[in-house]
């Protein structure tokens, strides 16, 4: 069978513990699992875990829990005390497990530990923690925020110097002796009798297609942030000018997905408030996290609807509910032209910026220093632009984060709801029960089926290399096609009924008429040939998943303008989808 | 007649590059290749640029510079008459000596 396999792959590598996608969910995995014992760790990244993933740079623990460093978490944390983390249940109004809260504040510690531990400066000069009051109110950490008795609220975010985090954790990986495949994505994964035995990829470098056997797989691949356009760059630069990592393209979800694992809340779009040409985050950009969003009138959009703040209103990260202000119906955003206004910013305002900005891309800061520095650049547009799909991905099952395929395990923004320094936190959980486990799990050879499975995903990898056709599609048209006119022309921000069936023929034409014709030159071209297929499937799921759900919630999140309100049938259910033989299975499930 | 090429992403200076291969070894889109011949990088798909710039901030060289589109600069308020280079600026210093 060995044999056999060798003669289908390029190259067959023999773990323990695979690890797909080297963010900071998995490279904080990797190094837990090397930490608690002696297994072979195998981590495989689509860039370089140096600088790969999302949170390249992260400054805050946004565990977010109400006097995160004056009194420790409670040993005995209830559902009561987790739903007063904003991002507990509460504030996405029933679609995330308040479950997966408990979990996250019971570890909140430990992977903050490990941090210190290889050199991220957690502490301030004077040896203590830094406490911040994050989402209290359109702002992060500059201007405090107090409660109706005048009393400025706890403290519920860690803040610390996080500009070289991402370089830390490769490096501490390394040293922990886990073998890292850079240029290497995944292509599919591989199961026998419902667990998962390894998975397949593509080296984008070389093209060489490896095979990968493991007892256990971390999926930590990140949110499929190619999902939308920022249409207000030119082709094909509108396609990965995007908040996060854009090589993310779901590609770990999608192959979970392909291999039987079911996924969720797949129609949840992450809407974001980015100040336009610069699409870095809300606070870096100054886009209304430090300074006011100003309407054309010069009023204040955070003092005119006060009851949007996020406390009051739950929602998406702040100040997207002020730019669609008053309501999804006639929101600001669409009839007026928002600012942020810089020029009358305090000096904390100031420096609450460029502290954030430390942490994000260099662009950020030569941006800045371009636009001639914040006191004195001229005002931005703020706007809202929809950065990926969120709290949806691979559904996890357990407290381990295990997904319906047997020792497949999700971590990170493409396993609903782990996002940022949550993904630390997950990814240390799995890191640490892999550990634990990898004794009772008996390593599986590789049968007939399995090899089917790869000689598939092979076939349908490749097959776009050197294809001689007179009508040849080139990837990043396709994905042009897929993303700006089906996603953002037809489905959108406001979800209509209509509109999206005719976005899903249109899809199935594209799979059906376009797909068959793909031609890539060399391996990095190959590469963008797999993430238009990962982006057609996971397209495929966010329409369907908006059309089942005939209610809007948590707005923009989800917002059906054929159904604008909030419908108590739909209280805490979630859309999770499944593929059978050949078609998909949604089923409406509860969120526990 | 117009230039459709793509105008923005990395410029490598070849005057500067020393050929350490960091931003070929490290960029998170890969969009740098290698000229085995030269033994320096070049920039082969610079459409597919997220301006991380992480590329000019490690050259150990200043030998890179990522250049806007033009829809960016205008939109964030940049002055695209006033926008010089890192190379540029360390070029005059260089030059100053």
């Amino acid at each position: 069978m060995t044999n056999s396999l060798a003669l289908i792959a390029d190259e067959v590598v023999e773990t323990d513990f695979l690890i797909v996608g080297g963010g900071l969910a998995g490279c904080m995995a990797a190094i837990e699992a090397k930490k608690k014992s002696n297994i072979d760790v195998v981590i495989m990244e689509k860039s370089s875990i140096e600088y790969g993933g999302t949170g390249v740079g992260l400054d805050g623990f946004h565990v977010e829990f109400p006097g995160i460093i004056e009194h420790p978490v409670p040993k005995d944390v209830d559902e009561a005390i987790a739903a007063k983390s904003l991002f507990g249940a509460n504030r996405y109004k029933g679609l995330v497990s308040s479950k997966s809260a408990i979990t996250e504040l019971k570890n909140w510690i430990k992977p903050l530990a490990i941090l210190e531990d290889i050199g991220v400066q957690i502490r301030e000069d004077d040896g203590k923690m830094w406490g911040a009051q994050n989402y209290r109110g359109g702002t992060v950490h500059s201007r405090l925020k107090k409660d109706e008795n005048g009393k400025p609220f706890e403290p519920n975010v860690v803040m610390y110097r996080g500009s070289d985090l991402k370089w830390k954790l490769a490096k501490a990986v390394y040293e922990a002796g886990v073998r890292v495949f850079n240029r290497t994505m995944i292509t599919s994964i591989i199961t026998k009798n419902g667990t998962a035995v390894g998975a397949t990829a593509l080296n984008s470098r070389t093209g060489k297609f490896v095979v990968f056997k493991s007892k256990a797989v971390l999926i930590a691949t990140g949110r499929a942030t190619r999902l939308n356009p920022y249409p207000w760059a030119p082709y094909p630069n509108n396609l990965f000018y995007s908040i996060g990592f854009p090589g993310n393209c779901g590609g770990g979800i999608i192959g979970a997905f392909r291999a039987g694992a079911k996924v969720a809340n797949m129609e949840c779009l992450w809407v974001y408030a980015v100040s336009k040409g610069i699409n870095a985050s809300g606070g870096a950009g100054g886009a209304g996290w430090h300074f006011r969003l100003l309407n054309s009138k010069g009023e204040s959009l955070e003092d005119k609807y006060p009851e949007l703040n996020i406390r009051i209103a739950g929602g998406n990260i702040p100040p997207v509910n002020f730019m669609y202000a008053p309501g999804m119906k006639e929101p600001t955003t669409e009839k007026d032209i928002i600012v942020s206004k810089t020029d009358s910013a305090t000096d904390d305002d100031i420096s609450a910026t460029y502290y954030t900005a430390a942490t994000e891309p260099p662009r950020t800061l030569k941006f800045l220093k371009m636009a001639g520095g914040l006191k004195d650049k001229r005002p931005a547009e703020g706007v809202p632009y929809p950065a990926a799909i969120t709290i949806s991905g691979i559904r996890r099952i357990n407290e381990h984060a295990e997904s319906t395929i047997g020792n497949l395990f999700a971590a990170g923004d493409c396993a609903c709801h782990t996002a940022g320094s949550r993904a630390l936190v997950w990814g240390y959980i799995v890191g640490s029960h892999v550990a634990e486990q990898i004794g009772s799990i008996q390593g599986q050879s590789l049968n007939g089926e399995q090899l089917r499975q790869v000689e598939q995903a092979k076939a349908r990898v490749l097959a776009p290399l050197g294809r001689v056709t007179r009508n040849a599609v080139n990837p990043l048209e396709l994905e042009d096609y897929v993303r700006t006119e089906i996603i953002k022309n037809y489905v959108g921000i406001k979800k209509i009924k209509a509109r999206m069936e005719r976005a899903k023929e249109l899809l199935k034409r594209v799979k059906e008429e376009a797909v068959p014709l793909l031609v890539a030159d060399g391996p990095h071209e190959l590469m963008r040939a797999v993430e238009a297929q990962d982006i057609i499937d996971i397209a495929e799921l966010y329409i369907d998943s908006s059309l089942l759900r005939t209610e809007s919630r948590v707005a923009p999140m989800h917002y059906r303008e054929d159904y604008p309100d909030q419908d108590s049938n739909w209280d805490k259910i979630t859309i999770t989808a499944r593929k059978n033989e050949d078609s998909i299975e949604y089923l409406r499930e509860s969120v526990e | 007649m117009y230039n459709f090429k793509i105008n923005y992403g990395p410029t490598i200076d070849d005057h500067f590059c020393n050929g350490c291969g960091k931003c070929y070894k490290y960029c998170p889109m890969d969009i740098f290749g290698w000229d085995e011949e030269k033994q320096r990088p070049t920039v082969v798909y610079p459409g597919e640029c997220w301006f991380c710039c992480f590329c000019e901030v490690m050259c150990p060289e200043v030998a890179i510079d990522v250049k806007f589109p033009l829809h960016h600069m205008i939109d964030f308020g940049v002055d695209p008459r006033k926008v010089t280079s890192l190379v540029d600026e360390f070029t005059e210093i260089e030059q100053s000596k």
